[in-house]
């Protein structure tokens, strides 16, 4: 007679109805929608840090000292003229008065700037690739043109711009191996509970002779598997709301990154699920090992 | 044997089985019985003496060791001990899955089992919705469906009906006959005069043969 019709279906071992399992998976969700803030900022500010980087490369500022006002055309289009020979496939560009007043708008205010004040004579070059001029040659080969200037390769803004963005990025990772560590601790916790709480199913499998890495095997299965569930609800909030953010940044440059989102964010979320199961499973797998080996040693 | 600092339960028991006997051990309620067979299966630590199983001294085994030596024996206790959320099949199936079995591998011998104990029909029950005498009889189940070496079994036919008990019986000698050495505490005089087995009694803690002071 062929029962397979009725056989029913394989339960888990371990008792999953009275192991508040889902204050576990709400615990972990949120630590995870709060490490892939983290990890969304954490790429935000590296990408923003390259760019301002490589914006500040392959541009440099010349400000050209003119004593008298009268040679202050002449001495740009010599400025000019020495430049496009020098850097053939850069371009050169002048910033007109207006436009330089413009500039000092943030600091000096929009009211009418009086026309005697001394606006500074302005070149930029914008390299097609990162620019590899040294700055004090630059300056000295226009000294022989007959050119006093003051050439900003940007190097010191570049500077600072890569120990903020490292400092930024440090936190970001900082704050995600705190919460890595808070995920481990807590699975260890709900192991340790569920192995107290599971007693009787532990003591009739060590009867029929489970050994302590089957045993193991299922919490870590069960952990690995509520980690898994929790990365992927938080993940999926964390998405949300950094696509959110993203929508309404402010388009403006700003010192602290934005939380922008690429298509390329999404694998490290993902990764980031994956990473919160695995450690979820290890830790699990660590404390059931370690309580049965205390249980083993006491009896 | 002693529990703590308490009295000794059992002294001087010096018991032999022989591969593919079988055994029945009688004795009052609290003659020891029961500690005697925790012994054998290892789930209690005796004081002093030697207790050698499958040719191995239990009390230098490893804890690896100990658990492989579980897994050769079958365990019928008087509380069944069935896990309350895993089904009747699943709580039979368990020591087979402790082997690491495929579903597909046991299925079919799990089924054929229930059936010969008479639980085909309660497959997908679960323990707190039968009786004791289906309990003890899925229990049963449980300790011979990986074909142990070894068969202990603290008072099997308790809680069932003559019949049932009759035919839990002939799955023991059954067994028996195909190698598993058997030892079955009771004190139902019914059930061990009906097959030909050697018979140990427990007395104020010492072990003696036959049935004797019954």
């Amino acid at each position: 007679m062929d029962n397979r019709a009725d056989i029913p279906s394989a339960y888990p071992l371990l008792n999953t109805r009275h192991d508040n399992a889902r204050t576990l998976i709400t615990v972990l969700a949120i630590m995870t929608f709060l490490a892939s803030l983290a990890l969304v900022f954490a790429l935000s500010a590296q990408r923003l840090k390259s760019n301002w980087q490589d914006e500040l490369r392959s541009s440099a500022t010349i400000q050209i000292m003119v004593e008298n006002p009268d040679m202050k055309a002449l001495k740009i289009d010599t400025a000019t003229a020495f430049l496009k020979a020098e850097f053939p496939n850069a371009s050169i560009k002048t910033i007109q008065t207006a436009e330089a007043k413009e500039l000092l708008t943030p600091w000096l205010g929009s009211v009418n700037l009086p026309e005697d004040l001394p606006i500074p004579t302005l070149m930029t070059i914008d390299f097609e690739d990162q620019k590899t001029f040294n700055a004090s040659d630059l300056k000295s080969k226009l000294s022989a043109e007959g050119i006093i200037a003051d050439v900003d390769d940007h190097s010191r803004w570049s500077d600072q711009i890569s120990r903020t963005g490292s400092g930024l990025l440090a936190s970001a990772i900082a704050l995600l191996v705190l919460i890595f560590l808070a995920c481990a601790a807590v699975s260890a916790f709900a192991t340790q509970a569920a192995l107290s709480a599971q007693r009787n199913v532990i003591r009739v499998l060590i009867q029929v002779g489970a050994s302590d890495n089957f045993i193991t095997k299922l919490f870590i299965w069960q952990a690995g598997k509520r980690g898994l569930i929790s990365g992927f609800i938080g993940v999926l909030f964390g998405t949300i709301v950094s696509i959110i953010a993203n929508l309404k940044r402010n388009t403006e440059t700003s010192l602290i990154p934005d939380l922008t989102m690429n298509w390329t964010d999404a694998l490290w979320l993902i990764c980031l699920a994956l990473c919160i199961s695995l450690i979820c499973a290890v830790a699990a797998g660590i404390t059931s090992l370690r309580l049965l080996h205390e249980e083993n040693r006491r009896s | 044997m002693r529990y703590n600092r308490g009295p000794e339960i059992l002294s001087d028991v010096n018991m032999r089985l022989k591969r593919g006997s079988f055994t029945f051990l009688t004795g009052a309620s609290g003659a020891g019985k029961s500690t005697l067979l925790k012994l054998c299966y290892l789930t209690l630590k005796h004081s002093r003496g030697l207790i050698n199983l499958f040719e191995n001294d239990a009390s230098i085994m490893t804890h690896a060791e100990q658990q492989s030596t579980k897994r050769k024996i079958g365990v019928v206790l008087q509380d069944f001990r069935l896990i309350d959320h895993l089904n009747v099949f699943e709580n039979v199936a368990l020591p087979l899955r402790v082997m690491e079995e495929t579903r597909s591998e046991y299925t079919q011998d799990v089924v054929e089992l229930l059936q010969w104990v008479g639980l085909g029909h309660k497959m997908d029950a679960m323990p707190q919705t039968l009786s004791g005498g289906e309990q003890q009889r899925a229990a049963i189940a449980r300790a011979v469906i990986a074909k142990p070496d070894l068969l202990i079994a603290d008072e099997p036919t308790g809680n069932v009906d003559p019949v049932i008990a009759r035919r839990l019986l002939r799955l023991f000698s059954e067994m028996n006959r195909m190698g598993t050495t058997i030892l079955i505490a009771t004190h139902d005089t019914t059930l061990i005069r009906e097959i030909q087995a050697d018979i140990l009694r427990i007395e104020n803690g010492q072990l003696f043969e036959g049935l004797t002071s019954l």
